[in-house]
This record gives structure tokens, sequence and C-alpha cells, in this order.
């Protein structure tokens, strides 16, 4: 009876030692296949930097033109930015209104209900949202009403950069929500009532005292909302991110971002060089080059945001039990 | 308001529409075979003086029916061309609908029966003859195909000619469906493409579409006279012309065409295929949303396969037997695994993984055998250590010590299992030798590579939730079981456990929905291929995926469009039903346990 405890238990050690060796195999063997293209021809550094240029500047990539990872890695960030800015104000605002001001009426629960169900709703879904309500709805009426003198070639009635970082904004609004709700209510609660004492409005008090005190759980919020944005693709593929762009998404004139541009996006790229690079040998370096370069991205975003939450846990972590 | 934008209703005719007097023949024209368009070399058939082509209808004289060959230019046989007479023919036929394409004659005796024929065996197939059929209305042709529509009282029958996939490979004449009607009908007419067919009765227009043979009735007082075009038709009313625009789409899809198998033109029974996009026009889009959601499910259950004993397995071992202090460290670390997107997973199957998972199919498999008999061994030999002596924190190193051994141990498998190839088999890969000897073919896209992928992007989240399930089990619990002579592992699998699996439930609700709707790594790896097979060497084609392949591409609010924005609801709805049912066990779990403490 007991050897069978011990064999069940050395089992599911054993799955703990599997997931590592397939965490290291994983990161290992990506990174192993990216340096072996970029030594390939040649170990010497001036080899190498040339190696590394003809990824980022223009790859080749079999017998497929591969536009190279910069304007990519621009339009990836260009995207994410624009994100960034349209959803920070939203999340944290639905989650300062959750924590500070709602009742717990029937409609908040609803509400938190609800952002917990769009955490869940599959990225596509947001993708097909994005396209018909944002860029075919919402857009071709600003076609209509703005740019009507170019109306048969659509503007913004067609997918672009806006709608990709729209799309993306609402696919992350839950994840900011959340980790700015959590942030706001680990805050204790004496620090408000210190605050309100002392003659402080309820708006000076959120704005002064609880929203300082709870950015960093903000931060790593939005953080997290970046890199789960810079990891998806699949929306992308249907609100705006191509194959190949031919200009950045940036201009030299006043807004200097081109809303309405179509973009490159680096997870896109992984996905066209994996699918479509047929010589394998060739694509399978530059898979692996874009992918660590996607990698890399991801994880340093979410160890910040590990980081960011661990001090912030052992900030509060003593007041809160006061 | 959203399922009536996704069911294609069309809200037809407006009375006073458009009236532009029409001039010309308002009779049906009746198109006998072109001539001209007949290949050099191909059957053509001829009665008497009568016509001559590939396909065709007509009415028939006393004269015998001639199949032959075409070999000149123009409605003529050459006398010396093989040419042979329907044996039963002879005088007694009245009208012959042919296809010299598909090489059969359908024709009428004096009793009105209809009599299928091979024309090129010069055989008629018994079971192939009609009843009940008093006039021929006329062969339906692109885009459905080969079909077409025999008038009897109270309907019309819509029929098609296939050839048996096996042996003897006899003609069928096959009923697609019935366009039934009540009272007498005072004119038909088929459109232009042949896929819609107008039925004028006394006070109304019955339009019928052929694919999926669905209906509209429309109360006029005006008559149906012809179509003008696809989706015009011209009516008469006292002596005026009018154009009625009867289509607001390419076609109507009602929840039966989406769900329920169709008998499609040129397939030999009602099946659920999806073709997405009509790739020409001489076939209808197939749009049976049936292999989606069915392609969802299979991937997802696979990945859970794949997912569910590494994922669980681990996390009861980090929940339960690690230290809070390891745990704080393995955890994170696992949770890296989460950064990794999935296209980057996919992507990683797809050029390299994939191909050398079916190239090295048996040593993989050893190196897992192998190593679930080490843990097993080691598990037998550490016994009296691990279960006896708790007080002692044998358990956070474990899997760490354990890394190198499991590593020699699937190094072992996969050589032994290479060293089989090489001695019983030649050295040739597993899969390949299985291919050449029993006839047994995988294919390089098939729902094993996807579930495995799948199942590695879920495992992390998996890993996560169910750790926490199994921590947040009160420690005193287990340590009472624990005092009162349980073995760790039974205070595990009879005391926390059970405590924490409705949570465990709801995480793998949680991360089932997830896999559904998972788009890039199914896109990447499982060929697409719409299938109704739980074989899972086949491929498959889920709703994330379709969706991710055919709405960049679908005409905007076409039908098309509409009902991936349909399947798009589906899925949404789906996940929501997953998500709602995970919510509502993790709050009724978090209420019980609350009460625990």
């Amino acid at each position: 009876m007991s050897s069978v405890n011990a064999v069940m238990i050395a089992l599911s050690s054993g799955m703990v030692s599997l997931i590592l060796i397939i965490l290291v195999g994983t990161f290992g063997f990506l990174f192993w296949q990216g340096w072996i293209w970029i030594i390939d021809t040649g170990t010497s550094p001036l080899a190498m930097m040339e190696r590394l240029k003809s990824v980022f500047i223009a790859a080749e990539g079999g017998a497929f033109f591969m536009p190279g990872l910069f304007p990519a890695i621009i339009g990836t960030a260009v995207m994410t930015l624009l994100m960034t800015i349209l959803v920070a104000p939203l999340g944290v605002a639905t989650a300062i209104y959750l924590t500070e001001y709602a009742q717990n009426t029937p409609s908040t629960r609803l509400t938190r209900i609800a952002i917990h169900n769009l955490a869940g709703v599959p990225s596509i879904v947001y993708g097909v949202f994005g396209l018909g309500f944002f860029a075919y709805g919402l857009g071709a009426n600003i076609d209509n009403i703005f740019f009507a003198d170019q109306l048969p070639q659509p503007t913004f009635g067609t997918p672009g950069l806006l709608w990709a970082a729209l799309t993306l904004a609402l696919l992350t609004l839950p994840t900011v929500v959340v980790a700015a709700e959590e942030g706001l209510l680990r805050i204790p609660q004496i620090l408000r009532e210190g605050s309100l004492a002392l003659g402080a409005t309820r708006y000076d008090t959120i704005r002064r005292i609880v929203l300082p005190a709870a950015l960093p759980s903000v931060l790593t919020g939005l953080i997290l909302a970046i890199a789960r944005a810079a990891g998806e693709v699949a929306p992308l593929m249907l609100v705006g991110a191509v194959k190949y762009a031919p200009e950045l998404p940036l201009s030299t004139r006043a807004p200097f971002v081109a809303f309405e541009q179509k973009f490159m996006h680096l997870g896109v790229q992984v996905y066209d060089s994996a699918l479509y690079g047929n010589d394998n040998a060739g694509s399978l370096g530059v898979v692996a080059v874009t992918a660590v370069v996607l990698v890399s991205l991801i994880t340093l975003l979410n160890l910040t945001a590990i980081v960011i939450r661990h001090t912030m846990m052992r900030r509060y972590s003593t007041e809160g039990e006061m | 308001m959203f399922l009536q934008m996704a069911w294609v209703v069309a809200p037809l005719v407006s009375q006073g529409d458009t009236i532009v007097p029409v001039a010309g023949e308002d009779t049906l024209s009746v198109d006998a075979g072109d001539t001209s368009l007949a290949p050099r070399g191909a059957l053509s058939i001829s009665w008497g003086a009568g016509q001559i082509g590939t396909e065709g209808q007509g009415a028939v004289d006393t004269a015998d029916i001639v199949v032959g060959t075409w070999n000149t230019i123009g409605p003529r046989l050459l006398q010396d061309a093989p040419s042979t007479v329907l044996e039963h023919t002879q005088s007694e036929s009245e009208r012959v609908i042919w296809n010299t394409v598909q090489r059969w004659a359908l024709v009428s005796d004096q009793d009105g029966l209809y009599r299928l024929y091979d024309i090129a065996k010069n055989v008629s197939f018994e079971g192939s003859v009609l009843e009940d059929t008093d006039q021929l209305v006329r062969i339906a042709i692109a885009p459905l195909g080969r079909t077409m529509l025999l008038q009897s009282k109270n309907s019309l029958g819509h029929y098609q000619v296939v050839r048996q996939k096996t042996a003897p490979y006899d003609l069928l004449l096959q009923k697609l469906g019935e366009l039934a009607f009540t009272g007498p009908v005072l004119r038909i007419g088929v459109s232009p493409s042949g896929g819609h067919v107008a039925v004028q009765q006394q006070n109304q227009l019955v339009l019928w579409q052929l694919f999926g043979h669905i209906s509209k009735t429309i109360a006029t007082p005006q008559h149906f006279t012809r179509w003008l075009d696809d989706r015009h038709i011209v009516t008469e009313s006292a002596g005026q012309r009018f154009v009625l625009s009867v289509f607001d789409a390419e076609f109507w899809v009602t929840p039966g065409l989406l769900f329920r198998p169709q008998h499609s033109v040129g397939y030999n029974e009602p099946l659920h295929i999806w073709t997405g996009e009509a790739a020409t026009d001489t076939t209808t889009p197939k749009l049976s949303l049936a292999p989606l959601i069915f392609g969802s499910i299979k991937a997802a259950s696979v990945s859970m396969l794949f997912c569910m004993p590494l994922a669980i397995g681990a996390a009861i071992y980090v929940g339960f037997f690690m230290s809070l202090r390891a745990r704080n460290r393995i955890k994170p670390l696992i949770e890296i695994l989460e950064s990794v997107p999935p296209v980057v997973i996919g992507a990683l199957f797809a050029v390299t993984l994939g191909p050398r998972l079916t190239s090295h199919f048996l040593p993989v498999m050893g190196a897992l055998a192998m190593m679930f008999l080490g843990l097993i061994f080691a598990g037998i030999f550490w016994d009296r250590k691990i279960v006896r002596y708790y007080r002692r924190d044998y358990f956070s190193p474990l899997p760490f010590l354990l890394l190198p051994y499991i590593a020699l141990c699937m190094a072992l498998g996969a050589y032994f299992a290479r060293w089989l190839e090489l001695t019983l088999i030649d050295g040739t890969p597993f899969l390949a030798w299985i291919a050449y000897t029993q006839d047994w073919q995988v294919r390089e896209h098939n729902s094993i590579i996807v579930g495995l992928a799948l199942g590695l992007a879920m495992m992390p989240a998996l890993f996560s939730l169910v750790e926490d399930a199994v921590r947040s089990v009160p420690k005193s619990i287990a340590n009472a079981s624990i005092a009162l002579g349980a073995t760790r592992w039974q205070s595990l699998t009879k005391v926390v456990f059970p405590i924490a699996l409705p949570s465990v439930i709801s995480a793998l609700m949680l991360v089932y929905g997830r896999a559904m709707g998972e788009t890039m790594i199914v896109l990447m790896l499982s060929g697409n291929t719409p299938i109704l097979d739980l074989d899972l060497t086949q491929g498959l084609r889920t709703i994330a995926a379709t969706l991710a392949i055919e709405l960049p591409e679908a005409a905007v609010d076409g039908v098309h469009y509409r009902v991936l924005f349909l399947a798009a609801l589906l899925l949404f709805l789906i996940t929501l039903v997953f998500n709602s049912a995970a919510e509502w066990l993790r709050h009724k779990t978090r209420v019980a346990q609350q009460q625990l403490d």
C-alpha cells in the first residue's frame, strides 16, 4: 500500500520535473536555433552583426521575401502604446468606481461578473467584434462623414492601427481592471479614513492617497495587459496587422501616428515565417529569431510585473494586518 | 437582433418596386443543349431529325434515340462514328433528358415512367424508374451541378444522377428534395443560374431555393412571367410588366441548412460539409457549422488529454507536497511558460517538432514509457523514506533531484526504441513502416499534434489554477488526517483533493473553454480540414481557425460573412457557458471553504 503511495508521489513529482524539462527545452531550443542561425555565416562579430542586420532590416527567408523585424517591432510597439493609452484610463476608472464608489448592488455584481467573463472570451471573438463593429461599423461611418470625398476607397472603414489598438484595449480591459481593483482593495482602509478625517474630500483622498499607493498594482495590470497584447495574433489578423506594410505607421505631421494604416506585428511575423517560409532550414532560423525577440519581450514584461507585484505585496503586507 | 442579422432572411418583394417595362419574349425559355459548346469526341445523343448536343432535353417523336460520338463541328453525327440505339425506345418514348458528360439519359415512355440509361453501356437501371411523373420541367444546370426538376401532381422533385462510389459504378437517380405545393400551378420558372425556382399559383408566388429547398411565399396579384436575372423576376399584371427584386442576399440560410446534414449536388448521401466561400460559380457553398463545432470540441478534448495529467499531477505535487517557500520559487518559474505566446508554440510545432515527432515516433514513445517506468521504480525504491519520515522536507527538492534521473531514463528509452527500430525494421521510422506495411497513413496534420501543442499551451494556466485550489485547502485538515495515521498520499486523495475537487473542475472548465477559443495553434497545425471524424490521425478545423482564415476575405455583409459572425457568436456563447459555470462553481466552493475554516 505504502509503495503505491510512494509511486504516485514519484509520478506527480516527475510531472513537475517534466514541466521543468519542457520549460528549459522550449526556451533552450528557441535560443539555440536562433543562435545557430546567427552564427551560420561565420562566428566573427562582424559576420554575426551582418546576419543580425539582415534579420532586423530585411531578412532572407528562403524563397519568400521577408520584410525584416524592424518594422514589425515598431508596429508592435506603436500599436501596444496606443492600446495602453486607450485601456489605462478606462480600466483604472472602472476599478476606482467599483472599489471606491459603487455600493454592493446587483448591478455592481453584474458588472463584476461581466468583467470576469470578458476575460474568458476567446481573443478571436474580440477580433471578429473589432472587425464588424469598429472597422466596418464605426470606421465606415467616419468615412461617410469625414472622408466622403475619397469614398469608394475606405480610409477608416477598413482594418487599421486604431481599430487594432481599440480591439486589444477591449481584450486587455479585464486584466487591467482586475489588477487595479486588487491593488485598490489592498490599500488599508485606515489610510482612507485618516485622509477623510483630516478633511480631504473623497475625490482628494482617491487622487492623492489611494491612487499613488495603488500605482504599483495599476502598473502591474498594465504591464500584464501589454504582455498579453504583445502575444496576441489572432484578433490582429482580422483588424489590421498584415504580413507586409510598405510604410511604418508613423508620420511626421501632427498626430505623428497613422491611425488608419495597416501595420506589421511580431506575432504575425512569426506566424507568417513559420507557415510560408518554404525553405525549412532557413525559415526555422528566422522563426526562431523572431520568436526569441517576441518571447523575450513578453517574458521581460511579465517578470517586471512579477517583481513590481512582489515589492508591492511586501510594502503593504504589514499595514494590511493592522 | 443579432440573430436576425445572422439568419439571412430576405424581405423580398416590395410591391411597388421599380416598374420597368420589359420587352421581348415572355415564354419560359427551354434551352436544349448548346451544340456549339460540344467538345470534339464527346458523346452525344440524337433522335430522328431532332436535337443533338452534350446535354439538354427535348420531346421525342417516333424515331429512335441514337447515341454517338461527336466528331464534327456542327449538329451532325458522322456516319462512321460508332453509334448505338437505346434498347427500349422504339417509338414509345415521349421525352428525354440527357447528359453526355455524365453519360446518362432519362427517357420517358407512354405511361409517363422515366427510365435511367447509362448510355455508354446502353443499360437501364430498374431501380431508377420514376413513377407518378407527368411532366418534366427542365434540367437546372450551373451552379447546382447537374440536377433536374421533375414535376408530379403535387410537387416538383429535385433529382440528381450520381455514380456509385464502388465497383459496378452504376448510376443512381437520387431525389435531393421536393418542392411541394398545393393547388394548381400556373407557371414554373427556373432562374438562369439554376439556383432558384419560381412557382406561380393562383394568388401567390412561391420562390424556392434549390440549395436546402427553402421556400418563401409571396401573396401577389401579379403573375410571374420569367426571370430577368438571378435576383429579379418579371411579373405581369393587367397588361403591365414589372421587375421585382426578390433577393437581398446570394441565398437564404436557415438553421436546418447550418446544422443538419445536407444532400448536396454530386454527393451520394446527406453530409455535414463546410466549404466556406464557394470556390467557383458552379458549386454552391456548403455551410454546415457542425464540423467546425465538432472540430473545436475535438481539439480542446485532445488537448485536455495531454494537459490534464501533466498539469494536475504537477499541481497536486507543488500544492500539497512542497513547502510554501519552495512553491513560491517554482510556481513563477512554471508560469514563465505562460509568456510563450501560442503563436510561437504553433510555429515550433509546425516547423520542427511536428515533423520530428512523426519521424521519431517510436523513440519519443520509448522515452515517455521509460520515464514512467523509471518514476515507478524510483517510487518503489524510495518507499520508506518518502512515506514515513515526513517530518523532514524531502519533497521540495525532489523534482530537481529527479531531473537528471528522468533525463537519463528518457534518453535510455529513446535509445532503446531507436535500437529496436534499427534491428527489427532496418532503421525505418516506425510510422513510415506502419504506413508501408499496414497501409495506415498518419497525416502530417493530425489531431494528436494539435492536441499536444494546445495542451502544452494550456498547461501553465491549468497548473496555476489547480495548484491554487489544492493550496487553498486548509493545512489543518491534512494534518488532522495524517495525525490519525493516514499516509501523505491517502491524506491527499481521501481528504484534500475531494475538498479541492470543485475548484479543480472549475479550473478544468475554464481551461477547456480557453482551449476551444485558441486560434493560432490550431490554425497552424490542424491542416484546417472541416471533417466530422473521431479519428485522431485526421486533421480538424475549429470555429476560431475558420474565423481567422475566412473572415478577412468574406465579402462584407454577404451570407458567408454573416454565417461567420454567427459562428463567432456560437463560440462566444460556448465559452460563456463554460466560464459562467466555472465561476459559479468557484464561488460555491469559496463559500463552502469559508465555512470549513
